[in-house]
């Protein structure tokens, strides 16, 4: 067991896009994320990331979800300029590759959330809505969820919360 | 239903919150050996060779086989959990390791917010395994005083973030 947590808080997780105006038009505009920072810089430090320069640019916005509070876990969403995001073959393609591999977002409505996100250009539908029974030591519920991958390959599941 | 001011238009904001970021594993115990009894996250939940429709993971028509634990770190309410999986049925796939730079395209790294980013670097050394991308650093923060911020690769390769905030500069 844990002796003594040395983590106070998961703070944020980072996506890294290729164009984050572009990524804004949907993390912010379709999905309505609010970003509540934003640095355009060429002076962020490279070592601290793990790069073999001193300064790199970026340019990031933070997101949280409407009427977060203090402790709400941000998206940061960071598009590299110097040296500039890599595509390569894209993100994890499956979901059982090691890594960071997935995102899930609590939303009102699957069904609404799914018409909004699939008329999206880009937007590859993994899984329609769909319910999912989860049985837990304590209780069986059920859940909906669907999946898919955003505009630059990341992969995203969206859930409601339980009907008992 | 709310509305965003902000875009001038009456769009729905459908977010409730980042519900959960899941981090793919090999080994489910081997990976609580550091989330769990190094970074201190608690488990809340755990799941074992739990069977599931594989088709909202992207395995269509195939019953997929997990392990799985919910961690979170002391602030519990409202905040994210970090969903560890190891996959049984299909097996985690290592192929070339977790990004290994973070410009890479995808969701590269996640951040911590802790007490003492020092005391843990020196809990980090001793284990001898862990990757760090550079030492222990001090930056303005935006909102005040400093952040005292450290980088590494956990042992999958995973790069994680420590971040404490000094109120005043030390």
């Amino acid at each position: 067991m844990a002796v003594n947590p040395l983590v106070k808080k998961f703070m944020h997780v980072v996506v890294t896009v290729p164009d984050l105006d572009e990524a804004l038009k949907f993390y912010r505009d379709v999905l309505g994320f609010v970003s509540v920072f934003h640095t355009r810089t060429d002076e962020a430090d490279g070592r601290l990331l793990g790069f073999d320069q001193d300064e790199i640019g970026i340019y990031a916005h933070h997101l949280l979800n409407a009427g977060a509070d203090g402790h709400a876990t941000e998206i940061n969403l960071i598009e590299y300029t110097n040296p500039p995001t890599m595509v390569a073959n894209g993100p994890y393609s499956q979901m059982n590759h090691v890594g960071i591999t997935r995102l899930a977002v609590l939303v009102d409505s699957v069904d609404a959330a799914y018409e909004e996100v699939r008329a999206y250009p880009g937007v590859e539908i993994v899984c329609a809505p769909k319910d999912i029974v989860i049985r837990a030591p304590e209780a069986t519920f059920t859940t909906r969820w669907f999946s898919f991958k955003d505009p630059w390959g990341v992969f995203l599941t969206m859930t409601q919360a339980p009907a008992a | 239903m709310t509305h965003n001011p902000r875009n001038g238009e009456d769009m729905d904001r459908y977010i409730n919150r980042l519900f959960h970021v899941c981090i793919t594993v090999p080994d489910i115990e081997e990976a609580l050996a550091f989330y769990r009894d190094v970074l201190g996250l608690e488990s809340i939940g755990s799941l074992r060779n739990e069977k599931a429709d594989g088709a909202v993971l992207g395995f269509p028509g195939q019953e997929i086989e997990i392990h799985a634990d919910h961690l979170c770190g002391k602030r519990k309410d409202n905040a994210t959990v970090i969903d560890l999986i190891e996959f049984i049925t299909p097996k985690t796939v290592i192929g070339d390791g977790p990004y290994g730079q973070m410009n890479h395209v995808g969701i590269t790294r996640m951040a911590f917010d802790v007490d003492d980013t020092d005391a843990i670097h020196e809990k980090l050394l001793q284990r001898g395994d862990i990757e760090m991308l550079c030492e222990p650093q001090s930056v303005q923060a935006p909102t005040g005083g400093i952040l005292r911020i450290l980088t590494f690769k956990d042992p999958l390769g995973i790069v994680l973030e420590l971040i404490e905030h000094r109120p005043q500069a030390a």
